[in-house]
């Protein structure tokens, strides 16, 4: 196959002189074969003189390509011999040919310009260059082309084919360099370079060059297209929701209108200044956003809030001290001290108000009343009296459970579904900006992983403050000065202690019998009676039945349990009246059991205590007071161990410790025998296991029991005790002495050892109740044990 | 006409090299076609029981001016046609293909060189191959 390479190149014989055929805009390389227009009529001549002959031509670039016709000056010096393969004469009398070109040409002189040009020539073949640079270039060269022929699609498939096939790389050179749109002077440059490497080479910047611009430019292109669409489309997008708003009836007028609704209503809402701008600012948003961006929703949800907010609207009255007094008294019974200082806090604002000072900076920062007491007692009921009192609206919430600032204090507007806080919720629910605002179970705050809500609520609380705050939503200050805090907690306990700080406690600890009989009366049992349709004369229920109500079937500080109890009293006469089986029922206390069951509580105490080694104590809770039953035992062990259980903690537990020690020290004077520990365990548990118990008020009662469990002498079953202990055996003041003694009172006690320091509590008592029960108050524990312990049996 | 026989295989050195103008050739521009400066005649290529014949349509082309080169697998005809028109003519349209020219055809099988005859006759050139005889082999 090599053989047949020498022969190819050889066997073409040129005449030393060719007619030169001068072109515009087009250089044709050899191995070409291009299609030419001749219309001059020199060339025409040329043409139709060749055409008798060999049909050899020089094709050569006109350097000038205004000149016409061209002269010697005007051309190039390189050119292509070239063969005229195909003619055709039209009717104009141009010629169109198609010519191929053969082999490179360099002009000598022109030896004949008229008619037209003849030139002797020098062959100027391009040498056949190989090796592996020429390899490696003519390979970028094809690659390069085939990525530009990717972009240019009005350049037929094939032509890259044949690029791939060609094997010399001359070849390539032409067929690329021809293909190529580029100027017609960087072709004829193209065409004079002698060495097919440097064409080669060249041939890769201009098509690296031509690549770069096309793909910036389709890059350019496609931007720009894409913007255009995306503008397109939504213009049309927003044509037709008009169209269909139009259809709908809710129009740009109906967009308009709502903005000025909107703006109406702000006029009518008497914002403060600074609301007023921000909701000027937010309504200009508004009016700017198309209606069916969620942004639109957002601000109008927003500005919704600010126009029903009640930012200067007020309804206090005067506050008469007579009508307060006579509101507080119909909703509530007793409560004697909790309403005294109702109405010197309402005092002391009309005195302030009369006297026009009620700028709040002037004045130390007035307490917000907190109601302390176990459930059912009234507290919530207190509220909304204090608000029926002052002539204002009562607006509550609860804070059970509020573990997050962002309750207090509201989300903030970026959120989806952003609200205000609670305060702001409440305070439009009660379209007042002064109502009386319960702040329920202040007690049971969280504290979550979103902030304290408890920190949140100093700012809503103190005084000092409260004016100018600032829920994040509105992002705006409401003045919260004229709201009348009250909260309401079963213990204090648990309340943050800066909460409690601001807070005046008053403390509601549950009713005596004899109060709860009253409660019942005046209250529950005419509310009853409405709430099932009875007439007041269809049941009457005698004072021995609603105390055997509260003996039997309720066990509570409160009166909710009582309360529910005569609910389902009313609702069995109700039946028994509705069936028109009677008229009317007079309920006496024999048949309270045939209504409402067996009873499910009993008087307990008597029985409890039989045997040495058990006392009654007093427990206080958050929900009232109860009967705590200790018991000691003493027996055979080699290890004196002191064993506590009943789910006591630690004050508990060293209470315990103290105890027995006390007994062990002083078991001569208790008229114990010294040696009675000795090898002995003792145990002391505090039924009901399941609950845990702490305090140091047990220690009177642990140290009885302990006393009884040696001595042998059991504790009298209708005493109870409380009180701390020390070493020395005197006695310390407890707390919770009221819940106390009213446990001790439902529960059947009739002597109390409480002590000395005590005494004073016992004022809150109510005076039947004092009539009823005896007190020893004692100082040491030598008092207690002479008091507390039967007479010792005798023993056979 | 002169016979050269070659003993190896002819391989296709160029493809493409036809220049194919399809069409009306002045639609498309730039029209971008690489050739060979030869022309290529037409020829059929058929098979008799004991023979390819290779028929190629030259006319105007003397004998003499005619080579054709026999290989293993392939016939290659070469040579050239000179253009004689008289002096004072005008063309109005040129087809014909005038110069050097060159066929090359592939054969199915392999034949017996030696006995490859080739007529020149009605403007055709006829050439002979005959098949090798397995059998006496």
């Amino acid at each position: 196959m090599t053989a047949e390479r020498s022969d190819e190149d050889v066997e073409l014989t040129l005449p030393n002189a060719l007619p030169i055929l001068p072109v515009r805009g087009m250089v044709l390389f050899p191995m070409a074969v291009a299609p030419v227009l001749v219309g001059q009529s020199r060339s025409i001549q040329l043409i139709d003189d060749v055409m008798k002959g060999n049909r050899l031509i020089a094709v050569v670039c006109q350097k000038n390509p205004q000149a016409a016709p061209a002269g010697p000056d005007d051309l190039y010096r390189v050119g292509t011999a070239a063969m005229i393969l195909q003619l055709r004469r039209s009717g104009d009398g141009t010629i169109q040919l198609i010519i191929q070109g053969l082999e490179r040409v360099r002009i000598r002189d022109f030896s004949q310009t008229d008619p037209y040009l003849i030139a002797t020539i020098d062959r100027a073949k391009e040498p056949d260059e190989t090796g592996i640079e020429i390899e490696a270039v003519g390979r970028s060269v094809r690659d390069l082309f085939r990525r530009f022929l990717s972009m240019m699609p009005d350049i037929p498939d094939e032509v890259g084919r044949a690029v791939e096939l060609l094997e010399d790389v001359r070849q390539v050179a032409a067929l690329v360099a021809s293909a190529l749109p580029i100027e017609t002077a960087v072709k004829q440059e193209l065409l004079e370079l002698d060495s097919v490497g440097t064409k080669l080479r060249r041939l890769v910047d201009i098509l690296q060059h031509e690549i770069a611009v096309r793909e910036l430019g389709k890059k350019i292109a496609t931007e720009t297209e894409e913007t255009m669409t995306k503008a397109q489309r939504e213009f049309y997008l927003r044509e037709q929701m008009r169209a269909i708003q139009k259809e709908l009836g809710e129009g740009e007028d109906g967009e308009r209108g709502g903005a000025r609704e909107l703006r109406e209503q702000l006029d009518r809402a008497n914002l403060p200044t600074e609301a007023r701008r921000e909701a000027e600012r937010e309504l200009a948003r508004l009016e700017r956003t198309p209606a069916a961006s969620p942004e639109h929703g957002m601000i109008r949800t927003y500005l919704e809030w600010m126009v029903n907010l009640p930012w200067n609207r007020v309804t206090g009255e005067t506050i008469d001290g007579d009508r307060a007094r006579k509101v507080l008294d119909e909703d509530h019974h007793d409560l004697e001290k909790i309403k005294d200082r109702i109405l010197e806090y309402l005092s002391v604002r009309k005195l302030r108000h009369e006297r026009g000072l009620e700028k709040p900076e002037e004045v130390p920062h007035e307490p917000i009343l907190c109601f302390i007491g176990p459930p059912g007692v009234g507290k919530t009921s207190l509220g909304q009296s204090i608000a029926r009192a002052m002539g204002r609206r009562f607006v509550r919430i609860s804070l059970g459970g509020v573990h997050d600032e962002a309750e207090i204090r509201g989300h903030r507007r970026t959120y989806i579904g952003a609200m205000p806080g609670r305060i702001i919720q409440a305070l439009r629910r009660g379209e007042t900006a002064d109502p009386v605002f319960m702040l329920d179970e202040v007690d049971k705050l969280g504290v979550g992983i979103h902030g304290d809500p408890a920190a949140a609520l100093l700012e809503v609380l103190d005084p000092a403050q409260n004016m100018t705050f600032v829920d994040t939503y509105l992002n705006v200050a409401f003045d919260l000065s004229r709201v009348l805090f009250i909260c309401t907690a079963n213990t204090e306990t648990t309340i943050p202690p800066p909460l409690l700080d601001r807070m005046e406690i008053l403390r509601l600890s549950g009713y005596t019998e004899e109060e709860k009989l009253q409660i019942a009366r005046r209250f529950l049992l005419a509310r009853q009676l409405g709430a099932h349709g009875l007439r007041e004369d269809e049941l009457t229920v005698n004072d021995a039945a609603i105390r055997g109500v509260i003996r039997g079937y309720t066990r509570e500080a409160g009166v909710r349990n009582l309360d529910r109890a005569l609910a389902t009293l009313c609702r069995k006469v109700a039946r028994e009246i509705a069936e028109h089986r009677r008229d009317r029922v007079a309920v006496e206390a024999d048949v309270v059991e045939t209504f409402l069951g067996p009873p499910k509580h009993f008087s307990e105490t008597a029985e409890r205590i039989d045997r040495p080694g058990v006392a009654t104590g007093l427990a206080w809770t958050p929900t009232g007071g109860e009967l705590l039953f200790i018991e000691a035992a003493v027996y055979p062990g080699k290890q004196n161990r002191l064993i506590l259980t009943g789910s006591l903690g630690d004050v508990m537990r060293e209470s315990a410790q103290a105890a027995l020690s006390f007994v062990r020290s002083r078991a001569e004077s208790l008229g114990v025998d010294p040696t009675a520990f000795d090898d002995k365990d003792v145990h002391i548990h505090v039924p009901s296991g399941a609950i845990p118990k702490d305090g140091p008020s047990a220690g009177v009662t642990m140290t009885t029991a302990l006393a009884s469990a040696v001595t042998g002498r059991p504790v009298r079953a209708d005493l109870a005790m409380t009180g701390e202990i020390t070493l020395r055996g005197k006695i310390l003041p407890v707390g919770g002495i009221k819940e106390k003694v009213l446990a001790a009172h439902r529960a059947g006690i009739h002597t109390i050892i409480l002590p000395k320091g005590n005494v004073r509590d016992l004022d809150e008592i109510p005076e039947s109740l004092r009539r009823e029960l005896e007190f020893v108050p004692v100082d040491t524990m030598a008092e207690v044990i002479q008091r507390a312990l039967e007479p010792a049996r005798m023993t056979v | 006409m002169r016979y050269r026989r070659i003993s190896y295989r002819f391989s296709e050195v160029m493809t493409g090299t036809r220049v194919r103008l399809l069409g009306d050739p002045w639609a498309v521009l730039p029209r971008m076609v690489i050739a060979r400066p030869q022309w290529r005649p037409a020829a059929d290529l058929y098979e008799m029981p004991d023979a390819f014949i290779v028929k190629v349509e030259l006319p105007g082309v003397s004998e003499d001016q005619i080579d054709i080169t026999v290989y293993e697998d392939a016939l290659v005809v070469e040579g050239a046609r000179h253009c004689e028109s008289p002096g004072n003519a005008r063309y109005h349209g040129a087809e014909i293909r005038y110069g050097p020219f060159r066929l090359e055809v592939a054969l199915p099988s392999a034949i017996d060189r030696d006995r490859v005859t080739a007529r020149y006759e009605g403007g055709f050139l006829c050439a002979s191959l005959p098949k090798i005889d397995r059998s006496r082999l």
